[in-house]
């Protein structure tokens, strides 16, 4: 195992700065609240998968998985029936899937299950539960992701008031095709406790060869191979305007209340309000999107940084973009393939150019708004030279 | 003469009691309303970061006690967030359906938006309150506004009431 730390202090010139650009808006028929939805996502070759957790907790015995061809931008549905399981109904909470030629995986409270396609193609039943015997106790609400190699990676990141920090962030690896743990539990760095009380909380994403993980209070980004072997690390060590989270402060306040509402409330306002964190870490073969939190003038500012992979080294391309500036923002959903970014938002279907104003237009859109759901867009861009 | 005396007594004491109201909110469409009440009112605040156990419990009792389909009693939500969220229409929305998602039976005529915000704190009548912390009920009777924390409410225990200036 080796470890190379690359620290880069705007090492890249006018000429290398990337840009995120956008491209089109590709509007569905999915009827959705304005302010968004919990997505979960899979691609597969030209296709974007997606489900809206909260409709599949409402009703988790027939799940709706949307589909998006990225070549054609037809948007498409089929479902997923759970068939005579009590276990499954009395559960509300699916974490992840994915799919593959034959099947679909997803993980709901401690198992993964998998389905099989039904005569009518437009509908998956579960089959067979997988995975059961090895997802105990304080694995319940674990992520699990599908590596390319046919491992399945358990990953938690998550403060529960019984267990103590240190160990809340670990994973392993299990394989699919032995259907045995290859890989036993490891705990991860997680310096503050603090940063799992608060979203997006992506410090976790892989692409087709690595894991890369950020321990998040500082600008560090571990990168793992797939058998979760630290291979590389990148940092800013000197970001201006991060202010690293007051530990003392954070552990004195996580020992004096015994109730996650108490520690947040009193987290919230002496602590979390006046410190820098990464937020989310997303990777696609090629480009690395950091996005954090600075605080400029005592208030905290969202930027984001996009590094990219060059000579097998990450490069840091365009640093401290303003979310003022880009539409992608820490809180957007969206996905990353190679240079591509599909955004999900959520739009009226009014158009501009009916309206007399601006002040028209915005009055109508909020109306509607009130009135009716938006609809679930699809906001293409990719990373670009500027 | 003396039933118009007394008439304009009870129009004036009523103009008094609604000028005098130093609270005020939005409706879902942004547009401002001051709330006059009347038979029994109850207000319930609202707020996304609250815990959402007691509006489970707060929706039981109301159910369970029939107050969504009693002529004689009002229920409104009072949504206290930030200002700014309060001020976008999205946000609105997402409060609405959010409270709807607990008290199934609420339309968009019950739900209000405390504007009466600063900082971290809200007001309504003559109470502050954090926007985060457990929700609160206030009942109005006639001229008479108390406050209960929601578990006295559905306790129907009185101990801890509030009487509050209108």
């Amino acid at each position: 195992m080796w470890l190379f730390i690359a620290t880069s202090f705007f090492l890249f010139s006018q000429n290398n700065e990337l840009t995120i650009k956008y491209d089109t808006t590709i509007f569905s028929d999915i009827q959705t609240d304005c302010i968004g939805v919990n997505l979960e996502t899979y691609i597969l070759n030209d296709t974007l998968y997606f489900i809206e957790t909260k409709k599949a907790d409402k009703d988790i015995t027939k799940i709706i998985v949307n589909g998006f061809d990225i070549k054609t931008n037809i948007f498409f549905k089929f479902y997923l029936n759970f068939l005579n399981d009590n276990y499954v109904k009395s559960r509300s909470s699916l974490h992840n899937f994915w799919i593959n030629d034959d099947y679909i995986y997803a993980s709901l409270g401690n198992r993964v299950y998998r389905y099989e396609k039904n005569e009518d193609e437009n509908y998956y039943s579960n089959s067979s539960y997988i995975t059961k015997p090895i997802l105990k106790g304080d694995i319940y609400s674990a992520d699990v992701y599908k590596l390319n190699n046919d491992t399945l990676l358990f990953y938690r990141h998550y403060l529960n008031t019984n267990m103590h920090f240190d160990k809340s962030t670990f994973w392993y690896l299990y394989s699919l095709k032995d259907q045995k743990i290859i890989k036993e539990r490891e705990y991860l760095d997680c310096p503050s406790p603090i940063l799992t009380y608060y979203s997006p909380n992506k410090v976790m994403c892989f692409n087709s060869t690595n894991v890369f993980y950020t321990p998040a209070n500082e600008y560090k980004i571990n990168i793992y191979d797939y058998n979760l072997n630290i291979i590389d690390s990148i940092s800013l060590t000197k970001k201006s305007n991060w202010v690293t989270i007051d530990k003392e402060k954070e552990l004195k306040t996580l020992n004096k209340y015994e109730f996650a509402v108490e520690r947040l409330y009193e987290m919230s306002k002496y602590i979390w309000d006046s410190s820098s964190a990464i937020l989310k870490i997303q990777a696609s073969d090629e480009y690395l999107l950091v996005f954090y939190r600075l605080i400029i003038n005592k208030e905290a500012k969202y930027f984001h940084d996009i590094w990219r992979k060059e000579n097998d080294k990450w490069v840091l391309r365009k640093e401290t973009i303003s979310q003022n500036d880009d539409e992608l923002s820490t809180f957007s959903d969206f996905v990353l393939r190679g240079n591509e970014i599909f955004k999900f938002s959520y739009k009226t279907p009014l158009k501009r150019e009916d309206y007399k104003n601006e002040n028209e237009f915005n009055k109508a859109e909020d109306k509607y708004k009130i009135d009716n759901d938006c609809l679930l867009t699809i906001d293409k861009y990719h990373i670009d030279a500027k | 003469m003396k039933r118009i005396i007394f008439l304009i007594t009870i129009i004036v004491a009523s103009f008094n009691a609604f000028s005098q109201t130093k609270y005020e909110f939005i409706d879902i469409y942004g547009e401002k309303i001051k709330g006059i009440f009347s038979d029994t009112t109850y207000l319930i605040t609202f707020s996304s970061q609250n815990c959402h156990q007691c509006y489970e419990e707060l929706s039981e009792f109301l159910e369970e006690n029939k107050f969504w389909n009693n002529s004689n009693i009002n229920i409104f939500i009072v949504v206290s967030e930030n200002k700014t969220s309060i001020s976008n229409a999205t946000f609105r929305k997402h409060y609405y359906n959010s409270a709807k998602s607990y008290f199934d039976k609420l339309t968009k005529q019950q739900i209000f938006y405390n504007t009466n915000i600063s900082g971290d704190k809200a007001k309504l009548f003559s109470y502050k309150y954090d926007l985060i912390g457990e929700p609160k009920v206030f009942i109005i009777v006639g001229k008479k506004v108390t406050m209960l924390f929601y578990e006295k409410f559905i306790n129907q225990e009185k101990d801890d009431e509030i009487l509050l200036q209108m």
